[in-house]
């Protein structure tokens, strides 16, 4: 799966932060719940220990006030007395039970609740020794609270009264405390439980959004690099890098502007390399009429000296010169117009920049023993562009099909020899009807040159790509030529076909042949 | 059509011959025109192959010729030339340098290598000191 920077930057950084935020709220849930649990069992007990206190409290009130009413009639020995205290005691305070006994552990009186068996509680003699000394002793069977008070007059003791409370109130209200603690503990639990979540999830959209938008604010200016580097690569190596910054990435556009200065230079090294490929054929081409020139005119003169010349002879001899001398001059004009260095688009006739091109060479390549045909139409659409620099392209393309020629032929007989090499050039005009605009103007030089190999063919219109060896080729010919096309809205196309390379350039054309027929500013 | 030989005649035929070789039409024309004017035979051809054909067939006392040329150049003919039996005398012409050091270096029994653009005057004395020396 492909997936962008920003996206692979966006996601790792959404899981460290869902895994940071995730640990913490896990951390702090389960301290949440352990902290919540000690303070439900802490309240509770405290709860507890309240409730039991104020049992003890009131058992312990009634059964003083009890041993301090009941202590006359035991003196006085009012069992009646005791008993009515008693069961008003009982009934007034729903006690569980009341009872008082004398000195000797002899029940006076006793009063039960409706329904409770008697001797709910089995007093132990422990309980019964302090209660003698005049303490007072409470304990408690979990439903139920004893409370023993003594029944002193002055400092002699005259018996007892026990006093029982019913615990179930008082446990059913613990139990819905509890209830109600916990209600509460819970409920505030789930609040900190969403609470945490919230945060936890606004944290981490935050946190993607934050991500997105670092990870864009670095993506961008690396797309902008991306797109800077493709202008370069299509020759326009004086754009100004895409922005300044003082960081990493403003170092990064800086170098790369520095490169497309050194480019510059390169191509128009390239370009010097090109113009010393047309010198050679230039000096070839323009050899062929002077040497005619020469022989003519000497030929000429003696003829004169001889007095075997006439008026006719002489004619002929300077039509011939003339002739010759104008074809010198055309080929000097084309050579200027190719190796002219700036002028601005215009509209051109492509098939000039062919003939350009195919007069500076052809010669030269025929005597190297390589055939080259152009085949042009009568009429042809214009195109945007620079008649010198379209040319230059042919002119690369030629080169490159003669050098491909003439490797495949040593590679083949080991030195050089006829080698039977054609180079075949169309020029072929796809405008639409009459106007000849919208459509396109299509140029292919064929070679018969043993073609691309298959593992560079996708690489060749890179810049320094070369098969040629070091000393032979700068390896910017296609990457410059591909420029200039594609400066002209154009594409050149590189396939192999029958035996050879076949580069295809289609340009767009532009309008009627007739009515573009603009001059280009020399 | 390649072996058409240009016979100048009209003139005082000598009974020696020349063959002027050369890829280039006009410059072909420029010199045959001048060797026929000095009353000389004149034959033309405008390739190697032809050429060495012609030679074999006419045996010329002298030829002029082009070194580069499509196919067997000026120096493969003469090395052939060199291996047959009464062989013509061979002046090569050329416009590079290059090929002039080339056809010194070869050895081929050239009787001599001028230098293009070809003074008429000299290629005429060449052609005359070939046409009267003794056959090599």
């Amino acid at each position: 799966m492909r997936l962008s920077l920003q996206a692979r930057y966006a996601l790792l950084f959404v899981v460290l932060l869902t895994g940071i935020v995730g640990t913490i709220v896990g951390v702090h849930l389960f301290e949440l719940r352990s902290m919540f649990a000690t303070t439900s069992r802490t309240y509770s007990e405290v709860v507890t220990r309240e409730l039991f206190g104020q049992a003890k409290k009131k058992g312990e009130g009634l059964g003083r006030f009890l041993a301090v009413a009941v202590t006359d009639s035991i003196h006085r020995l009012e069992i009646d007395r005791v008993r009515d205290l008693v069961l008003a005691a009982r009934e007034q305070e729903s006690l569980a039970y009341a009872a008082v006994f004398d000195a000797e552990g002899q029940m006076l009186a006793e009063s039960r609740a409706p329904g409770l068996p008697a001797a709910a509680a089995k007093t132990s003699d422990a309980s019964l020794a302090a209660v003698r000394r005049g303490e007072i002793v409470t304990f408690s069977d979990g439903r139920s609270l004893s409370v023993l008070s003594p029944v002193m007059s002055g400092r002699r003791y005259m018996g007892r009264v026990e006093v029982g409370l019913f615990l179930g109130d008082i446990n059913s209200e613990i139990r819905l405390l509890r209830g109600t603690v916990r209600e509460i503990i819970s409920v505030n639990q789930r609040r900190y439980v969403a609470i945490y979540i919230a945060v936890a999830v606004v944290t981490v959209l935050l946190g993607f959004g934050i991500s997105l938008f670092m990870a864009r604010s670095l993506v961008r200016p690396i797309h902008a690099l991306g797109e800077y580097t493709r202008r370069i690569g299509s020759g326009n190596y004086d754009d100004p890098p895409p922005f300044v910054r003082s960081d990493e990435l403003g170092d990064l556009a800086l170098s790369l502007n520095q490169m497309a200065k050194d480019l510059k230079q390169v191509a128009q090294v390239a370009r010097l390399a090109t113009l010393g490929e047309m010198a050679v054929g230039m000096a070839h081409e323009l050899s062929q009429p002077l040497n005619t020139i020469r022989l003519a005119a000497e030929n000429t003169l003696m003829a004169m000296e001889q007095g075997k010349s006439d008026e006719e002879f002489e004619r002929a001899k300077l039509a011939l010169i003339v002739h010759q001398a104008e074809s010198m001059g055309d080929l000097i004009k084309r050579m200027c117009v190719v190796g002219r260095n700036e002028g601005p688009q215009d509209i051109i006739d492509p098939r000039e920049s062919v003939r350009d091109a195919y007069s500076l060479l052809a010669g030269q390549f025929e005597d190297e023993g390589i055939l080259v045909t152009l085949d042009m139409p009568d009429r042809c659409a214009r195109v945007i562009g620079r008649r010198n620099e379209l040319a230059q392209v042919i002119i690369n393309l030629l080169t490159n099909a003669r050098d491909a020629i003439i490797e495949t032929a040593l590679g083949r007989k080991g030195r050089l020899q006829p080698t039977g090499g054609r180079i075949d050039i169309a020029v072929r005009d796809f405008s639409d009807g009459a106007t000849r605009a919208g459509g396109e103007v299509v140029i292919q030089v064929k070679d018969n040159g043993g073609g691309i190999p298959h593992d560079v063919i996708d690489r060749i219109f890179d810049p320094f790509f070369t098969t040629k060896e070091v000393t032979k080729g700068t390896g910017l010919g296609l990457s410059i030529s591909f420029g200039i096309i594609n400066a002209m809205g154009g594409r050149i196309d590189a396939d192999n076909f029958g035996g050879g390379a076949l580069f295809t350039i289609k340009l767009p054309a532009i309008g009627d042949d007739e009515a573009g027929d603009r001059k280009i500013p020399a | 059509m390649l072996t058409k030989s240009e016979d100048v005649a009209g003139k005082a035929v000598t009974r020696m011959g020349v063959l002027v070789v050369d890829d280039d039409p006009l410059q072909r024309r420029e010199i045959v025109e001048f060797l026929g004017r000095q009353g000389i035979k004149v034959m033309a051809e405008e390739n190697g192959f032809a050429a060495y054909h012609a030679i074999r067939r006419n045996m010329p006392r002298v030829v002029v010729m082009d070194i580069k040329m499509p196919g067997l150049d000026g120096i493969h003919v003469s090395r052939l030339v060199a291996k047959l039996e009464n062989r013509p005398k061979v002046i090569l012409m050329s416009g590079y340098p290059e090929q002039i050091y080339k056809a010194h270096q070869e050895e081929a029994n050239v009787f001599a290598v001028i230098e293009k653009p070809v003074p008429l005057k000299a290629l005429g004395r060449f052609i005359a000191d070939a046409l009267h020396s003794p056959i090599a």
